[in-house]
């Protein structure tokens, strides 16, 4: 009689369970294991007003993740390095420039961007100025003061550096009489408003919202120049970030549309949907930042 | 009085159901005035909230960048929620000056965060940066000012509402204590009302009842009071009319009833007399023919002996021994009119001849004169039967009467005779016919009769005297009840023991009238009285 080794019965049983287990310790636990995300706003506008449109998407993302999401506002562009680097922040909504930055830099992953109401998830920059101070080009800027944005910024510094040197403008302190950076994009259009600067740099998204909300703003302002299109704010994340958590992340924006609670938080923030983004849609950012004499992976900043 | 009752209750539950009613009103006021305090109060945190958030805010804006950087979720978050304490503001005010207030400060809250936006934002142009210092701060300064004089008048107000309520409570107590005094006095004064309807009344007809119950039959009370008691009192009325007739009916009922047990027991001592006689009358009228038959064979003999030649010794026998013969004889015959084996005479009777005829018979015999006192009334109408026989019924009762009182020196006998009419209410029950009829009494003065045997008196053969030549074998008596009943009469004895015996005979009158309510109940309670 031959005698066949056989695993028992018991054996099996026993050995499927222990697969299942590994299967959800390497696949789930791990979500599991991270109770909480901090997410990273920057200070593109009113810093109240940020927060608050990011609100919905985060209580959507909490429940959908099964995790708590935070939000934390950048006092300015400047602590995002330094966020990411101390472990702070799991990831962030960046605009288009310091997402190159921290791409090149930090080596974090883009997501996914909003789409905008028109149906573009690009913006681009304006460049404008009061129309009583008679500025319709460069040459009228000469001795004039310009607000800007944040060094980090696309629209509020890049461009319009890149525009002032396309412009043979080499020197900002020569030829301008000052300039500022008034840390947000509505700060700069409140103070060009105000008289403080009289031209000033600023994305199209907020200029256009400020000005549906204040009519003012057309019959003072008027725009000199527009930026080529880059990618709206999207959302970066952690280069150590787990896949499955990425994954989740990734899904979970792209079919916000598809839920209440997820069209209520792109009310919010003023879009129709989310897209996927990879690096490829920062080559304009790049291209820009070449042309502002910007080297992105070494670029320090600090604000005057 | 039912009506009053109803109203009664009616006005006393009318009167606490207004006082409740108006008591739950206020209490109901009164707990929304609470629940609205309550709720002021405990927003009052959202005050004190706002209050500590908006304080907080200018020492916000002399922060620094290094601040900022490191505290700005926190400015963030306190702002934020400077906000929402404001919005929640308007969830309790409605008033249009109070929401135009609120307005007002989410207006300067919003100016505020502007500006301390770009003060958190800005990193250059000092003076672009003083300028919106101050305004943020002159802003801070407005909002503090503006929610300082809302707290204020918001704690005024929570004071006046506060007194109010409870102004409210203590106006719903004194309703409550109010309407409970009220109500207690009310109720009380109906009680007392009702309660003196009720009673009065009731007490009357207890008092009216054991009245009744204590013989005061046919006692009536006053009339008087509301309708339900009126009917009571007019019902008890005829209840107790009711009660004294029947009363008087039960009497009368009872009257008559004792009179049918007494006409029962004599009919029965009739009856049992009767079938005595009869018995005996048989037995007494088979041996008195025969007798008879050997006495006229022994008399008819001795008349034959006496006209034949004796000598004076034999005759004297035989003349002892005719009388004897002869006595015998009359005693046959008084058998036979026992028996009733003789024919009856119906013939028209003075009886006072009878009577006469009687007592001189008797006192013919007497060796010894005896009193007899004789009261006979004039004009008595006739009665019908057999004179012979009535004679012999006198003659019997007197005999008695006479043999009783022999011995005593005062021996007195009263014969008389009167007329008498029996009728249904008479006071005395004799088992006669309401009519006329005379009376023939027969009263002696001697020893009386035992009462045990004075029921035996009429018995065949019964007599309370020593047997001697002159006392009778016993059936004198028991022949003057044959023939006064054979008379449609009665014959009765009354005695005394010591004192005297009466004997009454009454016989009908000839066309003795009959009562105008003849029928069977003047057999009952026939009473006489004297004419």
């Amino acid at each position: 009689m031959i005698m066949k080794n056989k695993m028992p019965c018991c054996s099996k049983i026993y050995m499927g369970f222990l697969s299942v287990f590994v299967a959800f310790a390497v696949f789930v636990s791990p979500g599991l294991a991270m109770e909480k995300i901090t997410i990273g706003l920057i200070p593109e506008m009113n810093v109240f007003k940020q927060r608050k449109r990011f609100v919905p998407l985060a209580q959507h993302l909490s429940k959908e993740l099964d995790l708590k999401v935070e939000l934390s506002i950048l006092s300015r562009y400047g602590n995002l390095k330094e966020r990411f680097e101390q472990q702070k922040f799991d990831g962030a909504f960046l605009g288009s420039f310091t997402g190159a930055l921290a791409i090149k830099q930090l080596g974090v992953v883009p997501l996914a961007r909003p789409v905008n109401n028109d149906g573009t998830s690009t913006y681009f920059g304006y460049i404008f100025a009061r129309k009583d101070s008679g500025i319709k080009s460069v040459a009228d800027m000469r001795g004039k003061t310009f607000a800007f944005v944040e060094r980090a910024t696309t629209a509020g510094y890049i461009f319009p550096l890149a525009y002032l040197k396309r412009n043979k403008v080499l020197s900002l302190d020569s030829y301008l009489k000052g300039y500022f950076f008034a840390g947000s994009h509505d700060a700069v259009i409140q103070s060009v408003m105000a008289g403080t600067a009289q031209i000033g740099a600023a994305k199209n998204t907020i200029y256009e919202r400020l000005r549906s909300a204040n009519p003012q703003i057309d019959r003072d302002l008027h725009i000199i120049a527009k930026s080529p299109r880059v990618p709206s704010n999207g959302l970066c994340v952690r280069a150590d970030m787990i896949a499955p958590l990425k994954e989740r992340i990734l899904r979970s924006l792209l079919r916000l549309e598809e839920v209440a609670d997820g069209r209520a938080a792109l009310k919010a923030l003023g879009a129709k949907r989310f897209v996927k983004t990879t690096v490829e849609d920062y080559k304009p950012v790049f291209k820009l930042a070449e042309e502002a004499g910007i080297l992105i992976e070494h670029y320090e900043y600090v604000n005057k | 009085m039912k009506k009053q009752i109803i109203l009664a209750f009616a006005v006393i539950f009318s009167l606490f159901g207004l006082g409740a009613g108006v008591i739950v009103y206020n209490m109901m006021n009164s707990a929304s005035s609470l629940r609205n305090l309550i709720d002021l109060h405990e927003i009052e945190d959202i005050r004190q909230n706002l209050n500590l958030r908006v304080q907080k805010l200018q020492t916000y804006v002399n922060l620094s960048a290094i601040d900022f950087s490191y505290n700005i979720d926190e400015i963030v978050d306190n702002v934020q929620q400077m906000e929402e304490a404001a919005q929640e503001c308007f969830g309790c005010h409605h008033k249009p000056v109070v929401q135009e207030e609120l307005i007002y400060t989410e207006k300067l809250i919003r100016d505020f965060q502007e500006k301390l936006s770009f003060l958190i934002t800005s990193r250059s142009d000092v003076s672009w940066r003083r300028q919106n210092q101050q305004q943020a701060m002159k802003i801070a300064d407005t909002i503090n000012m503006h929610v300082q004089d809302m707290v204020t008048d918001a704690a005024v107000t929570l004071q006046q509402k506060t007194d109010a309520a409870i102004e409210g409570i203590e106006r719903t107590y004194s309703l409550l204590l109010g309407t409970f005094l009220v109500t207690l006095l009310l109720a009380v004064g109906i009680a007392h009302f009702l309660t003196k309807r009720l009673v009065v009344p009731i007490d009357e007809l207890l008092v009216a009842a054991s009245k009744i119950a204590d013989g005061d039959l046919g006692h009536k009370i006053d009339l008087h009071g509301v309708d339900e008691f009126v009917r009571l009192q007019e019902s008890f009325n005829r209840m107790s009319a009711s009660l004294v007739e029947k009363e008087v009916e039960n009497v009368e009922l009872c009257k008559n009833l004792k009179g049918r047990i007494r006409e029962l027991h004599r009919t029965q001592h009739q009856l049992v007399q009767a079938g005595k006689l009869a018995s005996l009358g048989k037995l007494a009228g088979g041996i008195s023919h025969d007798f008879n038959n050997l006495l006229c064979g022994i008399i008819g003999q001795i008349s034959i002996l006496k006209r034949a030649e004796i000598d004076p010794e034999k005759r004297q026998s035989l003349a002892d021994i005719e009388k004897a013969a002869m006595r015998a004889s009359q005693l046959v015959a008084q058998l036979q009119t026992f028996a009733n084996q003789r024919d009856w005479q119906e013939v028209a009777v003075n009886i006072n001849s009878i009577v006469i005829a009687a007592v001189q018979s008797v006192q013919h015999e007497m060796r010894k004169e005896v009193m007899i006192h004789m009261d006979l009334s004039q004009g008595l109408p006739t009665v019908v039967g057999d004179p012979d026989r009535l004679q012999v019924m006198v003659r019997n009762i007197c005999e008695n009467a006479v043999q009783v009182v022999y011995e005593k020196d005062d021996g007195l006998v009263e014969v008389g005779v009167d007329s008498m009419l029996v009728t249904a209410d008479s006071e005395i029950s004799l088992p006669l016919v309401p009519g006329t009829y005379i009376k023939i009494y027969v009263r002696d003065n001697g020893k009386g009769i035992p009462v045990d045997i004075v029921s035996n008196i009429f018995d065949p053969y019964f007599t309370t005297q020593k047997k001697t030549e002159r006392n009778g074998i016993g059936l004198g008596m028991a022949i003057s009840y044959v023939i006064a009943t054979k008379h449609e009469g009665h014959i009765e004895i009354a005695s005394t023991e010591n004192v005297g015996t009466t004997v009454a005979v009454f016989l009908p009158v000839s066309g003795a009238s009959m009562g105008s309510d003849y029928n069977e109940s003047f057999m009952k309670n026939i009473k006489y009285r004297q004419v």
